[in-house]
């Protein structure tokens, strides 16, 4: 059972067949001894030399009345998901909500995020609602009311936490007995507890410091955002040298969390659909054996799985790290942990974009046809586009293969070159730098066959 | 300094390019096979029922038993019916149901209604590659998999 996907989009990627697989793995492999014989040996992207853009947009782009409009456009987005949540149709697959929240926003922004910076900034809900409550209080006690000191212990720890839930909810959670989807009513209802949760930490540690370490939305666009060549310095618009983002955004703690919960979520969803099938229903049935309900077998099974894949892509990730610490002049464990986490961000990336491709192409229509004609389901047609569907004959399947074999090769390519770059400023002796490499070209080699074996079992 | 690392990079890009380029020539390749081969016994059967000269084969043309998935209490009798096809065939498949229901196939959007005791069959060309379920509407309860490969 594809519980999630086939709720939505009705048409499932075909794996990838043995001889793409071949060519995708010969290739990885080509690649990453290139990168290894000739690379450079002075770190590049460690600074990162912004440099101001369009000042004059800039003045208007971020002035208080467009930024007014952008966070109540924002508001008004998530008011209208709740609204249809609960007003709408239960039918998942009729009803805006779900669309808007796991297709649009949870696989769009990121890609979004990476093309024009963290857009998301602006658009908050949550960020925009707090600094205007913020702003009231401040008026109603003449001046700002002093917030807890967030511990910076936990940095974005909470974020990471965010992602599991939120992934849980939307994959294992909607498996109720034999029914296969999140209802809209339940979106809803999330959203509000989720909400509450967000405003109460706001009115803790202050909302922008909450917006940064844990309202989970914001921080994982963030955390692609740095993967973007665009970013805004003091309400000001520029650009930056590609890559040169990513270099800091690990140094905060948790960092390393959220971007390999970000890798594992997507690992289970695509493992669930093919490699460890077989493996989950067994423990399903076990625990059902056990005396566990039909609900609560299959939604244990599930989470157990998603913890296992959890500590299996960290135990990839920290047997490279290992393995580099023995490298002469290696800083300690932790340090090291720390500095290569960045890494891993184009791989979440790919990741997304190998395993969601089609489903995007596939909802993203019904989001601006029927979808926005009638939102709720009930025969409505707001835009006259209500009587469209989702054509899925658009993206042929072997187009589809080859998006997602791009799409992991490049992710598979930035890894290493922002770990490249970064063993070159940790180790200054260039040999004990290359040697450095070997382990993680092992850990990006691992991901990447990983993320096509997932794709060559899919569906099966 | 500079220089070298943007040849590098031009370098790695050349790579990707070219092995990129390969791997659009090779599924042509492999497909143009599989398309002759498959379309062949169907023009030679063709030209033999026209063309006297041709020693006609004794093999009747009669079509294969329409794979058929019966629905009782509600689920498919011996799981759910898995049919693997290619691009451009003809899907063909029958249901029979003890129950009233609904049938419909994904992704193609068809649907047909069956009363309890009777029977349904789907015919229509696959004309969308990816993998589509055929589910009893009102209970969502998966009875077919279809597998359209290129």
């Amino acid at each position: 059972m594809i519980p999630f996907a086939h709720a939505l989009a009705s048409r499932g990627d075909l794996p990838i067949p043995a001889w793409l697989f071949a060519w995708g793995a010969a290739i990885v492999l080509v690649v990453s001894f290139f990168a290894l014989s000739a690379a450079w040996r002075q770190p590049k992207f460690e600074e990162t030399r912004w440099r101001a853009i369009t000042p004059r947009l800039s003045r208007i782009l971020f002035s208080w009345p467009v930024a007014s409009v952008c966070g109540a456009i924002g508001a008004l987005l998530l008011g209208f998901v709740v609204y249809v949540g609960f007003a709408g149709t239960d039918a998942p697959d009729r009803n805006f909500a779900l669309t808007f929240v796991f297709v649009t926003v949870w696989l769009g922004f990121p890609v979004l995020s990476v093309l024009i910076g963290d857009f998301f900034r602006v658009f908050s809900p949550w960020r925009f609602l707090g600094r205007v409550v913020g702003g009231g209080v401040a008026l109603l006690f003449r001046g700002p009311v002093p917030h807890l000191e967030y511990p910076e212990r936990l940095g974005r720890w909470p974020a990471a936490a965010g992602l599991v839930a939120f992934v849980w909810l939307e994959i294992i959670y909607g498996s109720i007995g034999t029914s296969v989807s999140l209802s809209p009513e339940v979106v809803a209802q999330a959203t509000v507890i989720y909400s509450i949760y967000t405003f109460s930490m706001m009115a803790l540690f202050g909302v922008e410091k909450w917006n940064e370490r844990g309202e989970f939305l914001a921080v994982y666009f963030n955390m692609f955002s740095q993967l973007s060549i665009f970013e805004v310095r003091d309400r000001s618009f520029g650009r930056r040298a590609p890559f040169s983002g990513a270099a800091n955004w690990a140094k905060v703690p948790g960092s390393l969390g959220l971007v390999i919960s970000a890798i594992a979520v997507t690992t289970f969803d695509g493992a669930q659909e093919g490699a460890l099938r077989p493996a989950i229903e067994w423990l399903q049935e076990t625990l059902g054996d056990l005396g566990f309900g039909v609900t609560e077998a299959v939604r244990g099974g599930d989470t157990i799985f998603l913890l296992i894949v959890i500590a299996f892509v960290a135990a990839i990730y920290l047997t490279g790290v290992k393995g580099m610490l023995g490298i002469p002049g290696a800083p300690s464990f932790a340090k090291l942990r720390e500095s290569f986490a960045h890494t891993l961000v184009p791989i979440a990336l790919a990741y997304l974009v190998a395993h969601y491709f089609s489903l995007f192409v596939f909802q993203e229509q019904a989001q601006f046809t029927f979808l926005l004609s009638d939102p709720l389901g009930d025969g409505s047609n707001l835009f006259g586009t209500a009587g469209t569907g989702i054509d899925y004959s658009v993206i042929g399947t072997s187009f589809v293969w080859y998006v997602q074999l791009i799409a992991l090769l490049a992710g598979h390519v930035l890894g290493l070159v922002l770990a490249h770059d970064r063993a070159v400023f940790i180790w200054k002796d260039y040999r004990m730098a290359t040697r450095s490499q070997y382990w993680m070209l092992a850990v990006m080699i691992s991901f990447t066959c990983l993320g096509l074996y997932l794709l060559s079992v899919a569906n099966q | 300094m500079k220089v070298s690392t943007k040849r590098m990079v031009l370098g790695a890009a050349l790579i990707i390019a070219i092995l990129a380029l390969f791997l659009v020539l090779q599924p042509d390749d492999s497909n143009d096979d599989d398309t002759t081969t498959s379309s062949a016994p169907a023009v030679t059967t063709g030209e033999a029922g026209t063309s006297p000269g041709e020693p006609a084969k004794p093999i009747k043309p009669t079509p294969p038993p329409v794979p058929t998935v019966t629905v009782k209490d509600g689920e498919p009798e011996g799981g759910v019916l898995e049919l693997d096809l290619k691009e451009g065939d003809l899907i063909r498949f029958q249901v029979k149901s003890d129950v009233d229901e609904e049938i419909h196939v994904h992704g193609y959007d068809l649907s047909k209604d069956i009363s309890a005791g009777g029977t349904v069959t789907f015919a229509f060309p696959a004309d969308i590659g990816g993998i589509f379920e055929v589910e009893l509407e009102n209970s969502a309860v998966p009875i077919v998999s279809l597998q359209v490969n290129p």
